[in-house]
């Protein structure tokens, strides 16, 4: 039995020890924004927070995080998610929508440890996030704008 | 009135957002989905047509028939149907995925960009219809005939005196039977909704995270399979123990299927984890001892002998006579795989005497008639319901998947949702063939005088994507198109292929052949330019006379006439198109490609594209694709390899077969023709010109000509 605080809930389960934290937030939670697209920690489609930090849940075993505070993007509803989201539809982001929630998770981990990321930066942070559609320079574009939007809002 | 997927989805939702709630009250629901559940209050009042519904508050909810994978279907068709309907597009309520159903939505089968092509006709024809049947409808309740009534933005007008109905206000009068006989269409000048970036109208659930794909579908009682296949292409099961699998926790039944052993297990983990143990011996035959170097070896070799000729004009035995120079190259490309964002998978929920499946098709209706077959049901009894799909690029044109989760669900009272591993993903799918390539160019008069093209690749047709044409020699054109036509004005031409039967499981990916055969084509002309000390663009405008190209290609060369280089900096062109023998089916695009060298490497840091693909519908979403379509170029060109050894695939994952990421994303300057004329979609067509432009380029900094991929920088001295 694992104990686990996902989306602010307790959650007891019976899966065994070594499952991913993707298969029971996919499978038996049925939260399904967190996608799978490797299972190898090499794409990002998985990405969610634990403890505010992007984590590729497709290798993480649940028993690893019994104590720890996870959120998937049903859950996160901070003003940088909600600014990054608008940013992602002011430029029309998505095309098939796939890895969207995995980018956007790990901007928001990104946005949330460093405000003013340069290019290169911003290239670093998003690196473990493929997108076969290949909306990267969108992706850039709405990241910078979003810092850029959070910065002014602060002054 | 009832609709029938509307049935389906309603108690979808019911079942999920019950079983959810035992664990998980309410976190797993959003407000995407509780939009369709109050639509049940307005539905006695909507009027239903084909691809749209028609409700009472004035809101339109439209049926996307076509398969949405990210190329914005759902958006630029619904621009279509609106435009003749004549509808305000702050109408529109939602777009919802479709199902297959030939008898209602024509041609789904969303393959080659054809999308807007064929919809350019059929949206735009229901849309008129439809628009009639509520000028006919307000006629009947104002006692007018038609040409005193007009339409407007939603509404109809009474030209007399003033009055108007909204088309929701007309919703439970208008008839619902389309016309027969077609109807003039809106001219361009008038059009409101075509021509307009219209956000996409799957933004924000694909944003928030609510928008179903395959993967997502969830149903009561749902069961997870996996499927252990054979290795080797062709292999078979020979016998397997399923003792130490069958211990895991959740297992529920493993058994033989016609493509291996299943799993089905509660969730993905528990299958995954028992697939793991299984004990399987192969029957490998005889393709175990095959690999891809010797094939390509094998291809490179034929191309020394006579090929079947697919096409010959002029006489090209004059390439032989002592005229001018004669260019001789040869090109080797590999097998690539699609790697689609979201792997394959497929839900299947067979019932007493019919079928429920739920599947990120590019192929609703052959995965219909294959389903019904594999199932024994009449097609009817089968229903398709299209979902989002993470990627297309032609790997679901194919419904492997979807015959192997029907083999299982025959099993189970129960759905059973098939996923497929990144690995299976990779290690089945329908690759694009490796190839072997000769173009032998003479000049004469610095114009191309005589070409012959020669390809040796494997047969497309035990595998192409549509069951008409399995078998068929239609089915191999997508292994050699683009090698069998030219814009080039040749005297003497002719095309030869060798074509080998493959074990392989081969097949369409984004640009077909046309990814291969014009990357040589247009590596040779550069070459060609270079040898008769022309401009590259000139040389090309030199051997053309189709209108609309010359003019694609004169707006790239006036664009490049204040194109700046930085030191590091080097270009290339490369031009593309198609064109039918007669139809609409045309396209023509150029492409200017700029490589930096950078501390370490090459990078590919802008296109510029110039494009006429007929009416553009969408210009955001038509840049979108062709940034899209730049990265996806990227990836085939400087990481993505597969190889066979041992008849095996040797790659499994991304970390293997390396594809683009955000620090190699381009930069798409684009530049659109205001053609007026049909649309042809650029998703996949722009492969074969973006690919030689940046060939060309690498060719300028580093004096190599790149003949295979992917690019080897090792021999380029980067
Ligand atoms: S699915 Fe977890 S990183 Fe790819
Ligand atoms: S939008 Fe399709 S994979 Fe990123």
């Amino acid at each position: 039995m694992t104990k686990l605080n996902i989306n602010g809930n307790d959650i007891h389960t019976e899966l065994s020890a070594d499952t991913p934290l993707l298969w029971l937030l996919r499978d038996e939670l049925k939260l399904t924004a967190t996608k799978f697209g490797c299972g190898l920690g090499q794409c990002g489609a998985c990405t969610v927070h634990v403890n505010g930090q992007a984590v590729r849940s497709c290798i993480t075993p649940i028993a690893s995080l019994s104590g720890q505070t996870i959120e998937t993007m049903e859950h996160v509803n901070t003003e940088l998610m909600t600014a990054l989201k608008r940013q992602w539809q002011v430029h029309n982001v998505p095309q098939c929508g796939y890895c969207q929630v995995g980018q956007l998770m790990t901007a928001s981990s990104l946005l949330n440890q460093n405000q003013q990321p340069s290019i290169h930066e911003i290239e670093q942070a998003m690196s473990g996030n493929i997108c076969r559609c290949g909306t990267y320079g969108r992706i850039k574009t709405a990241i910078l704008q979003t810092a850029e939007q959070l910065a002014t809002e602060i002054k | 009135m009832s609709h029938p997927h509307l049935q389906s989805r309603r108690l979808f939702l019911k079942l999920t957002a019950t079983t959810s709630g035992l664990l998980f009250s309410g976190l797993a629901f959003t407000a995407e989905n509780s939009a369709i559940v109050n639509r049940q209050n307005d539905e006695e009042n909507a009027a239903q047509f084909p691809l749209l519904i028609l409700h009472a508050d004035n809101s339109i909810t439209v049926i996307n028939t076509r398969a949405e994978m990210g190329q914005g279907v759902s958006t630029s068709l619904t621009q279509l149907l609106f435009e003749d309907l004549d509808a305000d597009w702050q109408q529109l309520k939602t777009v919802e995925q479709g199902w297959a159903d030939d008898t209602r939505f024509g041609h789904q089968n969303t393959i080659g960009a054809i999308s807007s092509l064929i919809a350019w006709n059929f949206h735009r024809q229901v849309g008129a219809k439809i628009n009639l049947l509520l000028r006919e409808a307000a006629c009947k309740v104002w006692k007018l005939s038609l040409s005193e009534v007009k339409t407007n933005q939603g509404v109809v007008t009474n030209l007399k005196t003033g009055q108007y109905l909204t088309y929701g206000q007309l919703s439970k009068l208008v008839q619902t039977d389309l016309p027969k006989d077609k109807l003039a269409l809106k001219q361009p000048a008038s059009f409101s909704v075509i021509g307009q970036s219209k956000p996409r109208v799957d933004l924000l659930e694909k944003v928030n995270g609510t928008a179903m794909f395959g993967l997502d579908v969830n149903l009561p009682q749902l069961k997870v399979a996996v499927v252990a296949r054979c290795p080797v292409f062709g292999g078979k099961v020979q016998s397997f123990d399923a003792t130490e699998a069958a211990k895991i926790k959740g297992v529920q039944q493993i058994f033989a299927v016609p493509s291996g052993v299943a799993v089905v297990a509660d969730n993905y983990w528990q299958a995954i984890s028992a697939r793991k143990l299984l004990q399987i011996t192969w029957q490998e035959g005889d393709f175990a001892t095959v690999s891809s170097n010797e094939v390509l070896a094998e291809f490179k070799q034929l191309l020394d002998a006579p090929g079947k000729v697919v096409k010959e004009q002029g006489d090209i035995a004059l390439l032989d006579e002592k005229k001018e120079r004669i260019l001789t190259r040869d090109f080797e490309f590999p097998l690539v795989a699609h790697m689609t964002m979201e792997p394959m998978n497929c839900t299947v929920w067979l019932k007493a005497g019919s079928c429920e499946i739920w599947a990120p098709t590019q192929n609703s209706q052959d995965a219909q008639s294959s389903a019904a077959k594999v199932l024994s049901l009449a097609k009817e009894k089968v229903r398709v319901n299209m979902t989002y799909m993470g990627g297309g690029f032609g790997r679901r044109a194919q419904d492997d998947f979807i015959v192997e989760a029907c083999y299982i669900a025959k099993k189970f009272a129960h759905p059973i949702k098939l996923v497929w591993s990144r690995e299976d993903d990779i290690q089945h799918d329908f690759y694009r063939p490796l190839n072997a390539q000769r173009i032998s160019v003479r000049l004469d008069n610095n114009k191309i005088y005589a070409w012959q093209h020669k390809v040796a690749t494997y047969s497309t047709s035990p595998y192409h994507f549509s069951l008409r044409d399995r078998g068929t020699p239609s089915g191999d054109w997508v292994a050699y198109g683009g090698a069998d036509s030219s814009l080039y004005q040749i005297e003497n031409f002719q095309t030869q292929v060798h074509l080998q039967e493959s074990p392989l499981t081969v097949g369409i990916l984004r640009g077909i052949s046309h990814g291969y055969t014009h990357f040589a084509i247009e590596s040779v002309i550069d070459e060609l330019a270079e040898q008769v000390a022309a401009d590259a663009i000139d040389f090309r405008l030199a051997q053309i006379t189709e209108t609309r190209a010359i003019k694609v290609l004169q707006r790239l060369q006036t664009r490049l006439a204040n194109v700046v280089l930085q030191d590091n900096e080097s270009l290339g062109v490369a031009f593309g198109h198609e064109k039918a023998p007669s139809g609409p089916y045309q396209y023509y695009n150029a492409v200017a490609a700029i490589i930096e060298r950078t501390a370490e490497r090459y990078r590919v840091k802008r296109l510029i594209v110039s494009l006429d693909h007929g009416q553009v519908i969408n210009p955001d979403g038509l840049l979108a694709q062709v940034q899209g379509s730049a990265v996806f170029a990227v990836s085939m060109m400087f990481g993505q390899a597969i190889t066979l050894k041992n008849g095996r695939i040797e790659q499994s994952n991304f970390h293997d077969s390396p594809v683009a990421r955000i620090a190699q994303s381009v930069e798409v300057d684009l530049l659109t023709s205001d053609s007026t004329e049909w649309p042809m979609g650029v998703g996949e067509k722009l492969q074969g010109t973006i690919q030689p432009a940046i060939a060309n380029a690498l060719y300028r900094a580093t004096g190599q000509r790149i003949t295979s991929l992917p690019v080897d920088f090792s021999s380029l001295g980067a």
